[in-house]
């Protein structure tokens, strides 16, 4: 307990240092205001909770429609049956105590030009700033055959919760033999490496239980993230993972639920278990508060987070267009702490400083086995850009103690982030 | 920051974390870290 609480001390000095590039506003007379923050998880939580920090008088409203968040990162380790989903749930007790003002109701309409958030349980917030970190929706209408009845029988497990639980549990039932066929998206999607962790411990798992199954990958892509460090280590570790490409044919064009088929161009794919990545774009209430444009996501503008749209609504998080940075649970927790100091700076009449954010994204191929991507971001020409020679993953030809310390870091990461903020 | 950027201190993450930032930012933020108390 107190080793965590020693990390949390110096996770926030870093987070505070990010803000030291930023100067916080100076402690103007008459500052306060009301902001309205739609979305509890890395992002909403993260925002809410520094701008009391940064400006105690502002009042700030978390409105979220469940009371447990489960957080996505780590859940991969859920399905391989390597963790207990209670690990991955949080409450918000101590955003509260900050104090911060909790609405447990889903936000159900926004004005924007009335300034007004109103909740499933009929209150309506007004708010001088919003700001939207509501994750992501699957679009139900992006691949044929693939509708919410067929999430029960072909889980996307791309929203961390029952449907972690389910695809767990259809991987359990499997006999030994068996076929596991997943399918990645195209991009943009939440957590670009995501599916490649997933694909790694879902193969743990079989070659630990069921030795004789086999994992296929159907890709929409050429190309993914840490693609030579996940393929050396498959070809190490993983000898029955096999991964589609989309020049090879990896495209899945539809699904049959009935047959337990996945089709692509080139063929059909008969599964034992099916993990269906789909095409994804921001939570509906972007699109009901007018800031999500036609690609489904949200513009921004690189160093408030404001929208491109409409005025004194941010956005933060995979909901939002944030240029190179990946949709990440690192990403959304520096982007809130940015859009925190903006918004409590244009609150008080200020100018927002220019930001640099830093995202890392973790990822295990096995328990013991962890490998990161690392970037450093500014914005430039109107966007979200990588800072020049900072971005990089973890080298080829490391030992294998480097990857058991990278793992180790992966999970006092997992600790860190969800400490500061929600502990 | 300097040590890590240089590959004088070895790390894993913190050596590309640390060409992200110029030597003033890197100034900017030890001056943070010197100025607090616990």
């Amino acid at each position: 307990m107190a080793a965590k609480r020693t990390s949390r001390r110096q996770f926030l000095k870093t987070a505070a240092a990010g803000a030291a590039l930023l100067p916080l506003p100076a402690i103007a007379q008459g500052a306060g205001g009301r902001v309205v923050i739609v979305g509890g998880g890395f992002g909403g939580a993260s925002c809410a909770r520094f701008i009391k920090r940064i400006d105690p008088r502002i009042t700030v409203t978390l409105v979220e429609a469940n009371p447990t968040f489960i957080a996505c990162p780590f859940s991969n380790g859920v399905i391989a049956g390597l963790r207990d989903l209670k690990a991955q749930e949080f409450g918000y007790d101590k955003l509260a105590a900050d104090p911060v003002v909790l609405q447990l109701s889903p936000g159900t309409a926004i004005d924007p030009q009335g300034r007004t958030v109103t909740l499933g349980n009929g209150t309506r917030l007004p708010y001088d700033r919003l700001v939207l970190s509501p994750g992501i929706d699957i679009r139900w209408d992006g691949l044929p055959g693939y509708t919410e009845a067929a999430a029960e029988r072909m889980p996307h497990a791309w929203k961390a919760g029952e449907q972690t639980l389910l695809l767990r549990r259809q991987l359990e039932a499997m006999e030994d033999g068996g076929t596991v066929v997943m399918s990645a998206p195209a991009n943009p999607f939440r957590c670009p490496p995501g599916p490649y962790e997933r694909a790694s411990l879902i193969a743990y798992y079989l070659k630990t239980k069921k030795p004789k199954s086999k994992l296929i990958i159907l890709d929409a892509k050429d190309a993914f993230s840490k693609q030579r460090l996940f393929q050396n280590a498959w070809k190490a570790l993983y000898p029955n993972l096999e991964w589609v490409s989309l020049s090879n044919g990896g495209k899945v064009t539809s699904v049959d639920v009935g047959a337990m088929t996945l089709v692509t161009d080139f063929g059909r794919h008969k599964a034992d278990v099916a993990n269906v990545i789909p095409p994804q774009k921001a939570a509906r209430i972007a699109e009901m508060a007018g800031v999500a444009d036609r690609t489904g996501w949200c513009p921004i503008d690189p160093a408030t987070f404001e929208s491109k749209l409409q005025p004194n609504v941010h956005v933060v998080g995979d909901a939002s267009i944030a240029g190179a940075m990946p949709k990440s649970a690192f990403s959304a927790n520096a982007q809130a702490k940015v859009c925190a100091a903006a918004v409590a700076k244009l609150l008080a009449g200020g100018s927002p400083d220019e930001p640099k954010l830093i995202n890392t994204c973790y990822s295990l191929v096995a328990p013991d086995y962890g490998i990161s991507i690392v970037g450093v971001y500014r914005p430039a020409d109107g966007q979200i850009k990588e800072v020049e020679g900072s971005a990089g993953v973890s080298p080829l030809d490391a030992p294998t103690s480097t990857r058991a310390l990278e793992a180790t870091f992966a999970n006092a990461w997992f600790n860190t982030i969800t400490t500061e903020v929600f502990g | 920051m300097q040590a890590f950027k240089s590959g004088q201190v070895p790390s894993t993450v913190m050596d590309r974390i640390a060409k992200g930032f110029s030597d003033d930012e890197v100034k900017a933020i030890a001056a943070w870290y010197g100025a607090q108390k616990d």
